[in-house]
């Protein structure tokens, strides 16, 4: 019996702050589902609010006058002046505050500097190709990453687990961006299979299958360099919760009844490694947003991530703020969905 | 001291980790030697514009004809900077912050942990674009950013360490003794709990550099250093002409990153003794093939085992667990393993199931189950391509483990797990023919029906042990081993499951092996008692001979060494030493040592089992002479 | 009985009334855990009394009030005539040097990073004794009382390099090097292998004698209790039900509990196979507040009273009482009488 001093539970560091919520989570076994998503919705809120009271802080912060900040630096003067009697900048720094407030929560986020439309109706349109690029990437990611971290599992220490983990954090060590450049390189420059960017063809066809088929073709790349990241992390986060779940007692038994090892990895091990997994994917859902940002950028992919990049170039102030709120309020939702799917998947949260 | 080792022998022991440590060192020394260095200015447009890599320019020049091999060195400097500077802060805040909310727990806690879900909720990403974008870009101010967006995370580490250490008995102790919280605070539950966030701070180091490489990437770098991630921003319109000018620091943030990520997680191990732990897989010694035998002649012999090796592997040493065992039951018998941890006891249930670790191996012996042979000399029996033992599983041999272990699989009904079980052994049978018999062995064993739709933790700790015990009668076993199976229970509890176990074995003619460490749990159910010490049988008798007449003198020890209810409360007997370890080597009698009997020639020779009287066996010397004294009491 | 050294008077100890900020923000309340109800205890100088409970029962907890590393909710705690209960800071460090702990497992009682040597200085330490030379001279004694020698030997080893043994014996010497006048033993032998578990008791009792000490030996086993007692308080779901001199409770036990927690310790008697008396159910935390006696869910011999009415304190003897309707009876005929036998 040996006992040792800062033991972390964990296999591998990055499901190390995952761990502490598992166990947060297991011990609200007896918790109400229906109070649990109260308190979460609650954090959500909480969230979006601070992530705005942080926007404020930081405008009001930042060098430079609050009104050019927000009405872009080389507005005319009448503008500007509209900016700041609807921002109430002369006013004190509370009332300031609850304007604020109030105008975000009405969904009024201001007005794009470089193209004097509604942030909203600068943001909105973007939010399909993001959605499409995000979601086709975190299906290849998990699904692959997945299966090759169970596979790893059942061989710890063998020559096949050592080169397959360390290619997994050579994979996630990657500058999302860099790879994009690279297959571009190879496949849009050196080799002319794929196209480099956009989402479409220009003067294509737009609809029916062709059109599909020609979006695909647009996708295969970004989703490539934003999947390979990804892929790198679930091998990992599916190798540790795979091979903790094989130590667990039940697969002893499982084991002893008789069952086939690869019943035993699929089924007994994976339904209850598939827990920390989702929880992972619920706290990185954040991170994946930043890859897209860079993908986009790179394969001038026309989503919210292009969009907040041409933001920075005209220093439009406004917009990024915007993405920055919606994007928040995506993640704590998107979380909360997780935490949903976790108390589906494990029976010892209440229903 | 020895942690300082297990880092030592965790970076120098794995190639991996040794070409990562190197790569992280060479980096560091580059990146702070560089001044001096007399390098070319990594802002001297001194060359051709985009010259290929060559004998001159080893990565090429870049479009303003500058050395990509001076701005690499110049940008490892930048990239070390911005990662030492940002995780310095972060794990420093972490520590701080991670701690008070930990330890002093209540509304503090609550608090700051609200605080953590908030940040990590926070797109981080973006918090940093936007601060960067709103206060102009310098290296200084990006650290500060992604410190402020990385700290909660080496908070929540920190946290989750605090409170998994601060109810560690020495800090309770240290309190009892007299500390202030404060003081135990700072003097054990910091100092043994920051490791983690060290070792997350190589990976946060990593985090950091790619954090700063991104946002150079979107321009907003600072304009007056080099970094990769601008580098390759001013190098991606030339992709096509020039794509050295973005491969070599794309490389270099691969590699310096890849290597801190190696770095931290081969720290982390080293400091986790539960992943250190991984012990070499045994070599599986090759099946035997058997020609497929003839129904055994009947034989109420349903369990022999002969000369029984059992190896561990266990850091380059060879363990034995079980040294050499042979016993044999009949049908309808009960007999109780008895010993202390370590003694072998347990291996020999796995042994049984052949559920043995990865790091254990049958080295010799036989095991016959059921007048079918199915291990020879070690070796499992392979009858027509399959384990011989693979058709005998549950169907004549189960197990129960000691269930308050997790020995149900948490995600599923008790109900499926036992149908689960009964349709792997007899898949014609079908759905329903499966639930019938779940529901008549919840029955039998004192279960309503109806707890059948149960998860294993909607169970107390008893059910849980009845629907063990459910599921192993599912397939009508013969030969029940039952592992510690009432430890961690309630006394009360530990009584009616042991009661339980005894019915049922009278009641379907089982064969029971009840592995223990209480001699009186094992007395109460068993009618043979095995005595085990250092993985040996010294003591093979009926109940009543080993606490009536025992003849070794471990056997008298361990039962005059017992407090009983009964017995007269005299003093009790003390055995000196300490228990043996699998492992140590000696030679003659393992108990030898701790032995107010032994004599020379227990030293030398390792006594056999032998019979002593009747059915009465002992692996002593001087079974004789131990058999005669009185009982309770010791030489 | 002489004079008592610590008198616990209707402690209490409640958990989890605050709940979390958002439970406060909700206003959601939780019910309280009550691990410890009402319990009152009475330590002379220089005896043992053992705190015998099943998992759940509340007895770490009250060991833990004794020694101050808990505040108890409502009661009170008196230490040779001096009230206790509420010290803090410089006065509750001077209470700790009367009153040690030693704790249920030897493996995680000492700071990996330390040496044994300076584990067991840490209380002198902390007590305000400066003088390295005197601090090492006290914990070679303590080491050596315990017979780890040659003590200057141990004390330089990391834990690590103990056995379970060595590591409860060290445990002792850290308890004892103030000289306490009582020691709390939280299970000290439970996590030992019996071969050990002797050598350790007849320690304590070999100190206890040297020492003039006081133990309260807190243990779910009867056996060890009886071994190591004079008196035995037998606690359930938070509260003491029946207390008396050792060989009363394990011969003459008045409360349907002791005789179940002495019928269920397994042992081997000769030519006989102990009958088993069945029980319902586990205790539950919720049988505390059903109202009625706590036990009646499971108690072989619940009438309706049992039921209903929270049972009075029977004295049987000095020293001697229970908390059952039926005490008398239990004392004088056991459970035989209602329940029928299972093999």
């Amino acid at each position: 019996m040996t006992h040792s001093s800062g033991a972390d539970p964990c296999a591998v560091s990055l499901p190390v702050i995952c761990q502490s919520r598992l166990n947060e989570k297991k011990f609200g076994q007896s918790m109400r589902l229906q109070k649990y998503i109260l308190l979460r919705t609650i954090q959500v809120v909480l969230v979006v609010f601070v992530v705005i009271a942080l926007n404020f802080v930081l405008i009001h912060l930042a060098p430079g006058d609050i009104g050019s900040i927000l009405a872009g630096e080389t507005a005319d003067p009448e503008y500007l002046a509209t900016v700041r009697s609807s921002y109430g900048l002369d006013r004190p720094l509370g009332e300031q505050l609850l304007r604020y407030f109030g105008r975000i929560l009405t969904g009024d986020l201001g007005q794009s500097y470089r193209s004097h439309a509604p942030v909203l109706d600068v943001i909105l349109p973007r939010i399909p190709a993001t959605l499409l690029l995000v979601g086709t990437s975190l299906v290849i990611s998990v699904a692959v990453g997945t299966l090759i971290g169970s596979l790893i599992a059942q061989k710890p220490g063998s020559w096949l687990d050592t080169t397959v983990s360390t290619l997994s954090v050579a994979l996630f060590s990657i500058p999302v961006f860099w790879l994009g450049l690279m297959l571009i390189l190879v496949f849009a420059v050196m080799n002319r299979w794929l196209p480099s960017s956009g989402m479409t063809t220009p003067g294509g066809v737009r609809e029916g299958w062709p059109a599909v088929l020609d979006v695909a073709r647009h996708l295969v790349l970004p989703a490539i360099s934003l999947s390979a990241i990804w892929i790198g992390q679930y091998i990992r986060i599916a190798k540790t919760a795979v091979s903790e779940a094989l130590s667990e007692n039940y697969i002893t038994t499982a084991r002893a009844i008789g069952f086939p090892e690869r019943d035993i990895v699929l089924r007994d091990a994976l339904s209850n490694a598939l827990l920390p997994i989702v929880t992972v994917f619920g706290l990185q859902l954040g991170l994946v947003l930043t890859g897209a940002v860079l993908t986009e950028t790179v394969f001038s992919w026309p989503g919210l991530g292009r969009l907040i990049y041409e933001a920075i170039l005209t220093r439009d102030t406004p917009v990024i703020i915007g993405a920055f709120i919606l994007m928040s309020l995506t993640v704590g939702i998107a979380s909360l969905a997780t935490d949903l799917l976790y108390a589906v998947l494990d029976p010892r949260i209440a229903l | 001291m020895s942690r300082s080792v297990a880092i030592a022998k965790a970076v120098i022991g794995q190639p991996v980790t040794l070409v990562s440590a190197t790569i992280v060192a060479v980096v560091s020394i580059l990146a702070f030697a560089v001044p001096y260095l007399g390098l070319v200015d990594p802002e001297a447009m001194n060359a051709l514009p985009s010259q290929p890599p060559g004998a001159a320019y080893w990565m090429g020049t870049d479009n303003f004809g500058r050395d990509i091999l001076a701005r690499i060195i110049w940008g490892a400097r930048v990239a070390l900077i911005v990662a030492i500077g940002s995780s310095a802060l972060s794990t420093i805040l972490g520590i701080v912050v991670g701690s008070v909310s930990g330890y002093y727990g209540g509304w503090v806690d609550s608090v700051l942990g609200r605080v953590f879900d908030i940040f990590l909720l926070i797109p981080t990403f973006f918090l940093v674009l936007l601060i960067v974008n709103l206060f102009g870009s310098n290296l200084g101010l990006t650290m500060f950013a992604i410190a402020i967006t990385t700290w909660p995370r080496s908070a929540r580490i920190m946290r989750a360490q605090v409170l998994s250490l601060k109810s560690r008995t020495y800090v309770q102790a240290s309190l009892a003794a007299g500390a202030s919280s404060w003081q135990a605070l700072v003097s054990h539950v910091i100092p043994n709990g920051i490791a983690p966030l060290i070792t997350d701070g190589a990976i946060l180091m990593g985090l950091a550099i790619l954090t700063e490489a991104g946002l150079s990437f979107l321009g907003l770098g600072d304009q007056n250093s080099v970094s990769w991630g601008r580098m390759i921003y001013e190098g991606q319109a030339y992709l096509r002409s020039a794509p050295w000018i973005s491969i070599f620091p794309g490389v270099s943030l691969l590699i310096l990153v890849s290597a801190l990520n190696l770095l931290g997680d081969a720290l982390n191990r080293a400091l986790n003794p539960q992943i250190r732990a991984r012990q070499r897989v045994a070599r599986r010694r090759p099946p035997i093939n058997a020609s497929p035998e003839p129904a055994p002649v009947a034989d109420d012999v349903i369990l022999r085992v002969d000369d029984l090796v059992l190896t561990y592997y266990v850091g380059g040493r060879e363990v034995r667990a079980v040294d050499g065992l042979s016993f044999a039951l009949r049908r309808g018998e009960s007999l109780g393993i008895v010993g202390e941890s370590g003694c072998g006891k347990s291996s020999l249930g796995s042994a049984l199931l052949q559920i043995l670790p990865p790091n254990a191996v049958l080295s010799a012996g036989r095991i016959r189950i059921d007048g079918r042979d199915v291990v020879v000399d070690g070796r499992a029996v392979v009858e027509r391509g399959q384990p011989r033992f693979q058709a005998l599983r549950w169907t004549r041999v189960a197990i129960i483990f000691q269930s308050a272990m997790n020995a149900l699989n948490p995600v599923f009904t008790v109900g499926d797990q036992l149908v689960r079980a009964y349709r792997l052994h007899r898949p014609k049978d079908g759905r329903e023919k499966a639930r019938q018999r779940a529901t008549e062995v919840f029955e039998m064993i004192g279960i309503a029906p109806n707890r059948l739709g149960a998860y294993p933790h909607q169970l107390s700790g008893g059910m849980r042990q009845r629907a063990m015990i459910a599921l192993s009668l599912m397939l009508e076993p013969k030969l029940l081993v039952a592992d510690e199976p009432t430890t961690a229970l309630d006394v009360l509890i530990q009584d009616q499951i042991l009661g339980e176990i005894d019915a049922l074995r009278q009641r379907l003619n089982l064969t029971l092996i009840l592995i223990s460490h209480d001699m009186g749990a094992v007395a109460e159910t068993c009618e043979r008692i095995a005595v085990m010490y250092a993985g040996k049988i010294v003591e093979l008798a009926s109940t009543a001979a080993i606490f009536e007449r025992p003849s070794h003198p471990y056997t008298r020890a361990l039962i005059a060494a017992s407090p009983t209810l009964t017995k007269p409360r005299t003093a009790l007997a003390v055995i000196s030493g300490e228990a043996f370890h699998a492992g140590d080597v000696q030679s003659g009698c393992r108990f030898a040592p701790r032995c107010p009997m032994s004599q020379d020639i227990c030293r030398e020779k390792s006594p056999e089992l032998l019979p002593v009287a009747g059915n009465q066996f002992a692996a002593c010397h001087f079974a004789s002479a131990v058999v005669e004294q009185p009982a309770g009491e010791m030489a | 009985m002489n004079r008592g050294l610590l008198e616990a008077r209707n402690l209490r100890m409640d958990y989890g009334v605050s709940g979390g900020f958002m439970d406060q923000l909700l206003g959601a309340k939780r019910a309280p855990l009550r691990a410890v109800d009402d319990v009152s205890l009475t330590i002379a100088q220089g005896e043992t009394l053992a705190l015998v409970g099943e998992s759940g029962s509340g007895k770490t907890t009250t060991g833990r009030i004794i020694t101050r590393l808990e505040r108890p909710t409502s009661g009170s705690l008196l230490f040779e005539g001096r009230d206790v209960t509420a010290l803090s800071g410089a006065a509750l460090r001077a209470y700790r040097r009367h009153c040690q702990m030693i704790f249920q497992n030897p493996y995680e009682s000492f700071d990996p990073r330390l040496t044994v040597g300076t584990s067991v200085a840490e209380p002198l330490r902390l007590q305000g004794i400066d003088s390295s030379a005197e601090r090492r001279e006290r914990v070679m004694a303590a080491l050596d009382a315990v017979d780890l020698r040659p003590s200057s030997i141990f004390s330089n080893r990391f834990p690590t390099d103990l056995s379970g043994g060595q590591l409860q014996r060290v445990s002792i010497a850290r308890a004892l090097v103030l000289e306490p006048k009582l020691v709390v033993a939280d299970e000290p032998v439970s996590m030992l292998d019996v071969s050990i578990r002797a050598s350790i008791m007849t320690l304590m009792l070999k100190l206890q004698e040297r020492m003039g000490l006081s133990y309260l030996y807190i243990t779910h086993d009867l056996a060890v209790a009886r071994h190591m007692s004079s008196r035995i308080a037998v606690m359930y779901l938070g509260t003491i039900v029946e207390e008396g001199p050792t060989d009363v409770m394990i011969a003459g036990a008045a409360h349907p509990y002791t005789r179940l927690l002495v019928a269920a310790v397994p042992e081997y008697r000769a030519g006989t196979r102990r009958s088993r008396i069945k029980t319902r159910g586990e205790a539950a935390a919720s049988d505390a507040v059903i109202g009625g006696c706590r036990f009646h869910p499971r108690c072989p011999l619940a009438a309706d009273i049992c039921r209903e009415v929270i049972p009075p304190r029977v004295n049987l003897a000095a020293g001697h009482f229970s908390d059952c309707h039926f005490a008398e009876t239990v004392a004088s005929r056991g459970l035989a009488v209602r329940e029928p036998r299972v093999a």
